[in-house]
């Protein structure tokens, strides 16, 4: 496997420090007095200029250095943040992301725009933004008497692939006072073992300076959590260059501060303290807690389970038709690891809705400069996991529908005050899990989409036949065809007829499936229904006619015996009272047209999508089944009875049935039959 | 006696691009035993390049091969070296080896 090149993984690393300055913003946007709110704003400033120079994104650097600057005063109470710094900073956030994409193009334009908004937004900061983007001795008071200090400090060996530059805290210090360092090179390891991107060097500095331990600390503020850092003092004005004798500091009394432990390949000197074993044993777990992986390596992991699961499968079936009890015995075993592999797989891949949600509240701040429309995003339900790659390619389809509530849904101000609604839109971004899947809904309190105006716009475009009978879902569906918009003026938000397709078509390619609810003058709700995963799911394997088949377990609500006198009295209908309630079903032997005659004692398997159910009647259920799911292939694209395949331990092929789907054909002959009853 | 190879790096020898001079450095001392690196005058250095070059020495010195700069150390070498405190309390040898002072006899 190739190492991946510094630049990338600073490219990954600077999307995140732009994620969190994006957010620290728009919490800031309410709460402009917090003061945690804009030290976290500052230091994602800070660490994005010092590693963007570290990795010769110079551009990137003597760009953000300017708003760190604004910021810096800030935090330091010589300006106060201002909505319109706030504003300002977030458009230069959009800059940067631009100069981290592309570090090499002409920026100059825009860049002498947004330098201006930002001299404009910060009174009394002008001077300062002539100052080149070098490292700057902290300005703090001074304290009275000059001390002699031993600094010892080793830093993680990621360092400079996390962009630090050591050499910038060297000149801090050396800005600080009289200052000799000694670079310790005892952790180096050879040249063989040698990875050439981790920092092995340590420092023992003697500094004598007025600053305080406070203000020494302060040099390495960004990097305190993941060092070691010893401040010793030797004495009030001992010279710096007679005070350092290496071998003699090793003799020295234990030192004050002690952040972490080295990793042990890089054992840094021997008198690191530990004022609190437990706290530093606490901070150093917390930091091994999370371990950054490319995407990727877990798809090839998940392959790699996937093909485990399947030859599991395999071994499952030589033990059942064995006497063997030590086989028997190991494919048990085998099946409990499989099982468990796979659902810490799983979990590996599983993130929280809100990394998506969060994306919104930036959109929504544009929206409402764009629109002139108030809007309020309210979220609920973040805590959903879902997998990774599912929640990336939902972030267009939201997208969409976001500009589409707040562009067509939500009325202006005055339109809202008429209405008796409060000024001040809403949109609501929901999650929730059911079952094998996730519910994500989009909900404004607008207008609600207008029936009339999707007719006339339908018949115009030749979707529907002029006076054409359709049920209100037919009709609210007709958004989702191409080319349709009923915005009577293209704006750059929405209106050009490309949104809802375009949503539609994603949705379904995640195997998934939207519903719209509108009411007129209240809003409406756009519910995505998307699989919590692409992978494998735990399936219940049954068998109808020769063929065998996967439902989704967490589909399946019950099972139960359908009796000869049951199948003949339900000969001719489409239901079966089940505890006093009519559950439409469906003979997946006749829909499947297998040609086969019934088992004699066929089994309903009743399954749900959350509030519908419908009852399958299958010949046998054979049991519980790891599916790994393979895709169907393109020709396959209009068959919507089935979700995708798998395989099974003996090599043939299963389909997996598409819950959702069957469902509905379920409610539909239930809606007929009513019709014609 | 074998001939001396003079390696030229790269101007790049800073973390962006070490991998780069790793793999110049290795394949130089496997392949020769007296082997003179040609340090460009206008090269960027970082620390890991210093790492890499200390590394590299000490796996010459175990092989009994020789290892030297074309030139004393100057530029942005130097000042990194400077910098980085490598210098203050270095050896006679160390010292020989970046700025080619003479060694006391």
């Amino acid at each position: 496997m190739s190492n991946p090149d510094p630049a990338d993984i600073f490219r990954i690393e600077a999307a995140e420090l732009l994620e969190q300055m994006e957010q620290g913003l728009l919490d800031l946007e309410h709460r402009l007095d917090d003061r945690t709110l804009v030290d976290a704003v500052f230091r994602a400033l800070h660490t994005l200029k010092g590693s963007g120079a570290m990795f010769g994104f110079d551009q990137l650097a003597a760009f953000t250095h300017h708003c760190e600057t604004a910021f810096d005063r800030v935090r330091k109470g010589q300006a106060e943040a201002t909505p319109a710094l706030v504003s300002a900073v977030l458009e230069a956030r959009d800059h940067m992301r631009a100069l981290v994409e592309d570090p090499s193009g002409d920026h100059a334009d825009e860049e002498r725009y947004l330098l201006e908004r930002l001299q404009a937004a910060v009174s009394g900061i002008r001077t300062a933004f002539v100052t080149p983007p070098a490292a700057t001795p902290a300005a703090k008071a001074p304290s009275s008497v000059p001390t002699t200090w031993r600094i010892k400090f080793g830093l993680p060996e990621n360092t400079f692939v996390n962009g630090t530059n050591p050499l910038s805290f060297l000149d801090e210090l050396r800005a600080m006072g009289e200052c000799r360092v000694v670079l310790d090179k005892s952790a180096l390891p050879p040249l063989e073992k040698l990875d050439p991107t981790a920092l092995y060097f340590g420092w023992e500095v003697t500094l004598t300076t007025d600053r305080s331990r406070a203000d020494i600390e302060d040099v390495f503020l960004f990097v305190m959590d993941d060092m070691t850092l010893e401040i010793e003092a030797l004495g009030d004005s001992a010279p710096a260059a007679e005070a350092l004798q290496p071998a003699l500091a090793e003799a020295e009394t234990p030192p004050a501060v002690a952040i972490a432990e080295p990793s042990p390949e890089r054992a840094a000197p021997e008198a690191v303290a530990r004022p609190s074993a437990d706290t530093t044993d606490q901070k150093l777990r917390r930091k091994m807690e999370s371990v950054r992986v490319p995407a990727e390596r877990l798809d090839e992991l998940m392959d790699r389970v996937g093909e485990l699961v399947i030859v599991q499968s395999r071994l499952q079936q030589i033990a059942a038709t064995s006497s063997d009890i030590g086989l028997r015995t190991v494919s048990e075993e085998m099946e409990r690891l499989c099982s468990e592999l796979r659902v810490t797989m799983m979990v590996l891949r599983m993130v929280p809705v809100a990394t998506l949600f969060d994306r919104y509240r930036r959109l929504v701040h544009d929206l409402q400069r764009d629109t002139g429309k108030k809007i309020e995003l309210s979220t609920d339900g973040e805590s959903t996991e879902m997998d990774k790659t599912v929640i990336e390619r939902l972030a267009d389809p939201l997208v969409h529908l976001v500009r589409n509530a707040a562009d067509h849904g939500l009325e202006d101000g005055e339109a809202r005050r008429a209405a008796g609604k409060p000024e001040a839109g809403s949109i609501r971004l929901s999650a929730r899990q059911t079952g094998g899947e996730v519910i994500i809904s989009v909900t404004d309190d607008g207008r609600g989409i207008d029936r009339a105006r999707v007719r006339a716009k339908a018949e115009a475009a030749g979707l529907i036949q002029p006076g054409a009978t359709m049920t209100d879902q037919d009709l609210l569906q007709l958004i989702f065809q191409p080319g349709f918009s009923t915005a009577s003026s293209v704006t750059n938000l929405s209106g050009r007829g490309v949104g809802m397709d375009v949503v539609k078509k994603a949705i379904e390619s995640l195997h998934g499936s939207i519903d719209l609810t509108s009411r007129p003058g209240e809003g409406s709700t756009v519910s995505l229904r998307i699989p919590l995963t692409l992978a494998i799911i735990d399936g219940l394997l049954v068998r109808v006619g020769e063929g065998h088949y996967v439902i989704p377990l967490p589909a399946v609500e019950e099972c139960i015996e359908l009796s000869q006198e049951e199948d003949l009295r339900s000969r001719g209908r489409a239901f079966l009272s089940l505890r006093d309630t009519l559950v439409p079903f469906i003979r997946l032997r006749e829909l499947f047209a297998t040609g086969t005659k019934p088992d004699l004692y066929q089994k309903m398997v009743v399954v749900s999508t959350g509030e519908e159910r419908v009852g399958l009647i299958v010949d046998q259920i054979i049991g519980h089944h790891q599916t790994v799911i393979k895709s169907m292939s393109k020709l396959h694209d209009d068959v919507t009875t089935f979700s995708g395949a798998t395989i099974l331990g003996d090599g043939s092929v299963a389909l997996i049935l598409d819950v959702g789907n069957l469902v509905s054909l379920g409610q539909e002959q239930e809606a007929h039959l009513r019709a014609i009853a | 006696m074998e001939k001396t190879t003079v390696v030229r790096m790269h101007p790049n020898l800073c973390v962006s691009d070490i991998r780069t001079s790793y793999s110049t450095i290795v394949e130089s001392i496997d392949g020769s035993s007296s082997i003179q690196l040609a340090i460009p005058t206008d090269a960027t250095v970082d620390l890991s390049f210093l790492q890499l070059i200390e590394a590299a020495r000490l796996r010459a010195n175990e092989q009994g091969k020789s290892l030297s700069l074309l030139e004393p150390a100057g530029g942005e070498l130097r000042r990194a070296l400077d910098r980085s405190g490598l210098l203050t309390a270095a050896a006679i040898a160390d010292r020989s080896f970046w700025l080619h002072e003479e060694t006391a006899q």
